[in-house]
């Protein structure tokens, strides 16, 4: 299974990331990586550099500076196709989906199996989409229902569905289990452990601490953009957690305030 | 980036907008190079109406230049598009600008009064065109007045038209008239309506009703025609108020299924496909209001005032095109007419 | 709950055929004589209908798509002048047509780069293009009307493809079921529908997945503009003339049509059979009343009210399928 951030042989290593938005420097030095088959929890207060960090990763945004190494290979990312031809699918939150549209328009959304002079292949498009949803353990009627029709932690699991078919080797989830209710949170947990399951590695980024501590192996905090911590969960408690986090937010202000760093 | 992106779009817009108008007029230049000192020159008119972008106020307008060029001065015309409060601040606009002279729509029996006097006795001419106060001259201080008698115009379309029906033995006590307007609540509809009632009185005719034609939109206008044809085959006799119902006419008629001369019509203006109409037997009469001459004689009077001090009275009309006088107008539909 | 909700959305697919049938069966029965159906009456609903039609099938598509568009009003006779330029300067009309229809894109373009190059809201957007180009045409040709009755007569092959009949039916609507037909494929089995319907319902979704929103957008407003060039040829040869009152109104019209088919004023829902089926009812209602001999002035009041219930009824709908 996995190790610690000692590995040799990451899948995804992110190596001095800096990232300026103007005068903002909203990550200073971030070396991340995640391993095959591994969770990684990324937390951290508003502000830490959480939804960058991803954002870097998965194409949105350009390293300021630093390098990115996926499978031992140094790679450029310079935009979401060129994340996603690496493997690196991202679940938004409340960004993924069109509500109006079916389940398996969606899945296939910007990637519809076409015959000849581009029409939708939609047999192979209902057919594929049913065989993405069970094979995260979702249970529904059919591919073409809108996706407005489902609860939030049904979208989550076609979100992921969707992350899984294309054959992504790292599952990104933000805020997965924002607003959802106790039994969705455990829908979509569950799906997160199906994806290691089947050797995909994730990272999860949330403020909740309790969920991201149950399913994932390591976690890594950032604080203003820096990497505070980086622990195995083996090694900590959610509480334990907290106090680093109030502690690393807090402690950078007065050792600030104090003219000191 | 967006930003400057947009600017620069509008400038682009802005140069070649200028820059067609600029192709359009270059007629006058080309003539004003002759070096020939023109009578009117360094005087300065203004035609305030309540017209809008459509062929009638077009053909207004080619008089207006016409006479303008001829007399080489400058005129200039606005448009309030049907809106009374927004025509009295162009004649407010105008009269501040110190022309030598303003004509005016006088489309209301007292908003003009005061205004029309205050310019007055400010010193500038101002003269009625193409509509006038219902009092004429005892309600409205303004000049004189150039333009079409509406009300007589109507009688003269009905006049035409019932005339046409009584030669074929038509039984008027059972006659069904309907007239199409573009906009019925309008003055022009409405005093061209007592026109057509007028000559309905000769002849003995009492059913009238007015149709709401939806608009200037000619696919709109030939529709609710045709439905209301379709409705009521007891129609003897059919009128359009305005030019575009008067154009539509003809493929209305066909399209209900009637024959040339079944249902007796007439309107206004000589639009193409009221030409057509007359020429083919399906519109008996149509009433060409002249009103390049409105706009012609505008320009004219007031130079005339300004030099003489005339004020002439010009009936300018109620020319009535039949097939028989077709030739000239044909040629000229669309361009003078 | 998954099961009752599905059953609401897949009626709303439903509400606009179930009124076309009702408003044909009210008219068909209630009309003095059963006027409405007499062919004569239907011929004329058939010959007119598809001038806003045509056109209204594209506003449909950029509605979902999640754009505005109301410079047809002004597009339309644009266009109509040119081509009769075109005539009147001896140009073969078959020649002068094909020319026209990349003019008529050449005006969505301008339009589609305008709106996705500033993030504007597009009704703001087109409303200014609609005014720049009608004071334009206004400045070229001064708004007389031009006659090409003599170029394009009515019984040439030119006039026929366009107008003309084929046994009892107009050509016209033969056009607009072509166009609805190969439009609807478009949109509802092709993958530039997808992106259509993705860019209208979630355009940061869309995208995420890579889709471009902003081509698909313009792609939509040269669509708009090709069908305006196409109707304002089919309408100058019918007319006989270029009127510079072409196309007015039809802005408002065209929505209107698009949201009685079902369309939502927000993007992202619609259905081409529902906007091919809209513009019939509103002419229906138009049509039928006049034919009951509601007073004519009352026609206007109709209209509106039928609009009304129909924004209601949809955003009804549309709220108990989302949430």
């Amino acid at each position: 299974m996995s190790s610690t951030d000692t590995s040799s042989n990451p899948l995804l290593r992110m190596e001095g990331i800096h990232k300026w938005f103007g005068k903002v420097h909203a990550l200073e030095g971030v070396d991340f990586q995640v391993d095959k088959a591994e969770a990684v929890g990324l937390v951290g207060d508003n502000g830490a550099g959480k939804s960058t960090l991803i954002k870097v990763v998965s194409g949105y945004h350009r390293a300021s500076k630093g390098k990115i190494f996926f499978e031992n290979k140094e790679v450029k990312i310079n935009s979401p196709k060129d994340a996603r031809a690496l493997g690196v699918e991202t679940v938004y939150q409340e960004q993924a989906l069109a509500l109006h549209l079916s389940i398996s328009r969606n899945i296939f959304m910007g990637r519809e199996p076409s015959k000849t002079l581009g029409f939708l292949a939609k047999k192979v498009m209902d057919e594929e989409s049913m065989d993405a949803l069970s094979s995260i353990g979702l249970k529904l009627r059919s591919p073409d229902i809108p996706v407005a029709t489902l609860s939030g932690g049904e979208r989550q699991g076609v979100a992921i569905a969707r992350a899984l078919h294309f054959e992504a080797k790292l599952v990104i989830l933000d805020e997965p289990t924002m607003a959802l209710s106790v039994k969705e949170v455990q829908e979509v947990l569950d799906f997160v452990r199906e994806l290691k399951n089947k050797g995909i590695a994730v990272i999860f980024i949330t403020h909740n601490l309790h969920h991201v501590y149950t399913v994932s192996d390591r976690i890594f905090v950032l604080v203003h953009g820096k990497k505070l911590t980086d622990i195995s969960t083996k090694d900590t408690t959610v509480d334990e957690l907290s106090k680093i986090i109030v502690r690393g937010t807090m402690g950078e202000k007065t050792l600030k305030e104090e003219g000191i760093e | 980036m967006k930003k400057a992106l947009l600017v620069l779009f509008i400038v682009g817009l802005a140069l070649s907008f200028g820059f067609l108008l600029g192709c359009a007029k270059e007629k006058p230049a080309e003539e004003a190079a002759e070096a020939v000192t023109k009578p009117g020159e360094g005087m300065y008119f203004r035609l305030v109406t309540h017209g809008g972008d459509d062929p009638f106020w077009a053909v207004v307008q080619q008089g207006m230049r016409d006479a303008a060029d001829e007399l080489g001065c400058r005129a200039d015309i606005d448009l309030a598009g049907g809106d009374l409060a927004n025509q009295q601040k162009k004649f407010e606009e105008s009269v501040a600008s110190k022309p030598d002279g303003i004509a005016v729509v006088i489309n209301d029996g007292t908003a003009w009064d005061k205004p029309v006097a205050d310019a007055l006795a400010a010193g500038i001419p101002v003269i009625g065109i193409n509509n006038d106060d219902t009092e004429g001259p005892a309600g409205n201080k303004r000049l004189c007045y150039i333009g079409q008698n509406e009300r007589r115009a109507g009688y003269m379309i009905g006049l035409a038209v019932f005339s046409a029906g009584k030669a074929k033995g038509v039984n008027m006590a059972k006659a069904h008239v309907a007239m199409a307007a573009e906009v019925p609540g309008a003055a022009y509809a409405t005093v061209r309506a007592l026109g057509v009632k007028d000559a309905m009185a000769e002849f003995g005719i009492k059913s009238f009703e007015m149709i709401d034609a939806g608009g200037l939109e000619m696919t709109t206008v030939e529709s609710r025609q045709t439905s209301y044809l379709v409705a009521h085959p007891e129609t003897t006799f059919m009128f359009g108020a305005g030019g575009i119902c008067t154009d539509r006419l003809t493929s209305s008629l066909k399209n209900a299924g009637k024959a040339a001369g079944e249902v007796l019509a007439g309107g206004f203006d000589a639009a193409p496909g009221t030409v057509e109409g007359l020429k083919t037997d399906f519109l008996v009469a149509s009433i060409d209001q002249q009103q390049y001459l409105q706009g012609y004689y505008a320009v004219y009077t007031l130079y005339l005032y300004k030099k003489f001090g005339l004020t002439p009275n010009i009936d300018t009309g109620g020319y009535l095109i039949t097939k028989d006088n077709l030739g000239l107008i044909e040629e000229l539909s669309g361009t003078y007419r | 709950m998954q099961g009752s909700k599905s059953k609401l959305t897949y009626s709303e697919g439903l509400t606009t055929p179930i009124t076309f049938i009702a408003a044909v069966l009210i008219f068909a029965i209630f009309t003095p004589n059963h006027i409405f159906i007499n062919p004569r009456n239907l011929g004329s609903i058939a010959k007119l209908t598809p001038d806003l039609g045509i056109v209204a099938l594209g506003i449909g598509i950029l509605m979902i798509c999640g754009e505005f568009d109301l410079s047809i009003a002004s597009v339309l006779p644009f266009c109509a002048y040119i081509f009769t330029l075109f005539v009147k300067n001896g140009m073969n009309p078959f020649v002068g047509y094909l020319i026209l229809l990349p003019i008529g894109a050449a005006f969505g373009l301008f339009n589609g780069v305008l709106v996705v190059s500033t993030g504007l809201p597009s009704f703001i957007i087109t409303l200014s293009t609609m005014m720049f180009w009608r004071g334009l045409l206004y400045g070229v040709s001064h708004m007389m009307p031009i006659s090409i009755l003599r170029y394009v007569p009515s019984e040439s092959f030119f006039a026929r493809m366009l107008i003309g009949q084929v046994g009892p039916i107009p050509v016209q609507v033969i056009w607009f079921i072509g166009f609805a037909l190969l439009l609807g494929l478009i949109l509802h089995r092709h993958k530039l529908g997808n992106w259509i319907f993705a860019t209208g319902s979630n355009p940061q979704a869309a995208r995420a997945m890579g889709i471009n929103t902003a081509m698909v957008k313009i792609v939509c407003y040269m669509i708009i503009g090709v069908l305006c060039a196409f109707v304002s040829v089919m309408q100058s040869v019918r007319l006989g003339s270029f009127a510079a009152t072409q196309g007015i109104g039809f802005e408002l019209k065209a929505i209107a049509a698009v949201v009685v088919g079902g369309a939502s004023l927000r993007g992202g829902v619609g259905r081409m059979l529902s906007i091919f089926l809209g513009v019939f009812i509103i002419q229906i209602v138009e049509n039928g009343l006049i034919l009951m001999q509601v007073p004519v002035f009352g026609v206007e009041t109709f209209i509106g009210i039928a609009v009304v219930v129909f924004v209601i009824l949809n955003n009804f709908l549309y709220r108990q399928a989302s949430r």
